[in-house]
C-alpha cells in the first residue's frame, strides 16, 4: 500500500494524471506478475495488464462505493480479464500444452533472470487449478494478507487459507515428481 | 520443503514489464477519453437540485391533480348509478309507465263490470215498464253512464 493512498486515488478520482501514475507504478509490476504467470505469454500479459488499468482510470470513481483496498480491486479486474482470456483461447492449464517461457520470449527470460528452478515453480503453478494459482501468486509473491486476497477472490480469508494449504500441498507434489 | 518452496515463490518477484512498455501504456491510459466523476457529479447534483425545489412543488400539485380527475372520471363511469338502468330519472320514468298500464288495465276491468251491469240493470227495467217514454229515459242514462266510462278509460 502507497504512502498517503486514499489522498491519491482522490486525487486521481478527480482526474489527476500524476495521482494515477503514482498508483499505476505501484501496482502494474503486480498485476503484470500476476496475469503473466498465469497466461505464460508476455505479449498477452502487457496487453492485459493495459486493460485492467484502462479500466481503472476510467471507472475509479466506482472503486470508493466498494470499501476494498485498491489492490483487491485491481486483482479483481484482472482476474476477470484472465477468466475471459481462458474462455475466449480455451487455454488449457496442462503442462503438456504450456509452453516454455524461456524459448517463448528470451529478453523477458533475460530481463527477469530466471534460473531453471524458478522456471520450473512457475510451470509448475500453473498446473494448480485457477483458484490455487491466484492465492499462491498473491499470498506467497505479492505478499497480501488473507483480507485481501479474500476481498479479490470473493471468498471469505477461512475459505482463502485452505485454499493456501491444499496449493502449496499440491504444489510441493508437482515439485517432487 | 516448504520454507523452499516459499523461497522459491518470492523468487518470481523479480518478473517485471518492460519500462518502456509500462510509460506508453501510462500514456495512452491517461490521454484516453473519460468523464470526470466530478464533472459527472455535478451535472447530476445540479439536475436533482433543480428539481427539488420548483420542480419538486409542480410535480406534485399535477400528481395531486391528476389523482383527483382520475379519482371523478372513475366515480362517473365505474360507479353503478352511471349505468342506463339505475338512473333516477329512467327508473321514475320506467315507474310510472308500469303505473300508467295498470291503471288502463284496472279502468278497462272497471268499464267492463259496470257497462255489464248497467245493460243488465237496463234491459230488466225495460222488461217491466212497458211505456216507451220510461225505456227511452232509462236507455239514454244508461248510454250516458256507459260514455262516462268509455271516457274514464280513455283518459
Amino acid at each position: 500500500m502507497l504512502d498517503n493512498e486514499q489522498n491519491i486515488i482522490e486525487k486521481a478520482i478527480h482526474g489527476d494524471e500524476k495521482a494515477f501514475g503514482l498508483l499505476y507504478s505501484h501496482y502494474q509490476p503486480q498485476i503484470y506478475r500476476f496475469i503473466y504467470i498465469k497466461l505464460s505469454k508476455r505479449e498477452e500479459a502487457e496487453d492485459l495488464t493495459h486493460q485492467v488499468f484502462l479500466k481503472a482510470w476510467q471507472s475509479i470513481e466506482r472503486f470508493t462505493y466498494q470499501k476494498l483496498p485498491l489492490s483487491s480491486w485491481l486483482y479483481r479486474i484482472a482476474r476477470n480479464q484472465v477468466i475471459d482470456v481462458y474462455r475466449t483461447q480455451k487455454i488449457e492449464l496442462d503442462i503438456e500444452e504450456v509452453p516454455e517461457i524461456a524459448s517463448e520470449d528470451k529478453k523477458v527470460e533475460d530481463k527477469i533472470d530466471l534460473d531453471e528452478e524458478v522456471k520450473k515453480i512457475r510451470t509448475a503453478i500453473r498446473q494448480l487449478n485457477p483458484d490455487q494459482q491466484d492465492v499462491i501468486i498473491m499470498r506467497y509473491i505479492e505478499e497480501l494478507s488473507p483480507q485481501e486476497i479474500a476481498l479479490a477472490l470473493k471468498k471469505t480469508p477461512t475459505a482463502v487459507r485452505i485454499i493456501q494449504h491444499r496449493a502449496l500441498k499440491s504444489l510441493r507434489n508437482i515439485l517432487e515428481k | 520443503m516448504m520454507e523452499n518452496i516459499e523461497g522459491k515463490l518470492k523468487n518470481l518477484k523479480t518478473i517485471k514489464p518492460g519500462n518502456d512498455y509500462s510509460l506508453k501504456s501510462l500514456s495512452l491510459i491517461v490521454n484516453s477519453p473519460r468523464i470526470s466523476p466530478i464533472e459527472a457529479t455535478s451535472v447530476w447534483q445540479k439536475t436533482l437540485t433543480g428539481f427539488r425545489l420548483s420542480s419538486g412543488v409542480v410535480l406534485a400539485s399535477a400528481l395531486v391533480l391528476v389523482i383527483f380527475i382520475s379519482a371523478l372520471y372513475l366515480n362517473t363511469v365505474i360507479s353503478p348509478l352511471f349505468l342506463p338502468g339505475l338512473n333516477d330519472k329512467n327508473i321514475s320514468a320506467e315507474a310510472d309507465q308500469i303505473n300508467q298500464s295498470i291503471n288502463i288495465n284496472l279502468n278497462e276491468i272497471k268499464y267492463h263490470q259496470m257497462s255489464q251491469e248497467i245493460t243488465k240493470s237496463t234491459l230488466e227495467s225495460i222488461s217491466k215498464n212497458n211505456s216507451i217514454a220510461n225505456t227511452t229515459s232509462t236507455v239514454s242514462s244508461s248510454v250516458e253512464t256507459i260514455d262516462q266510462l268509455l271516457n274514464d278509460l280513455v283518459k
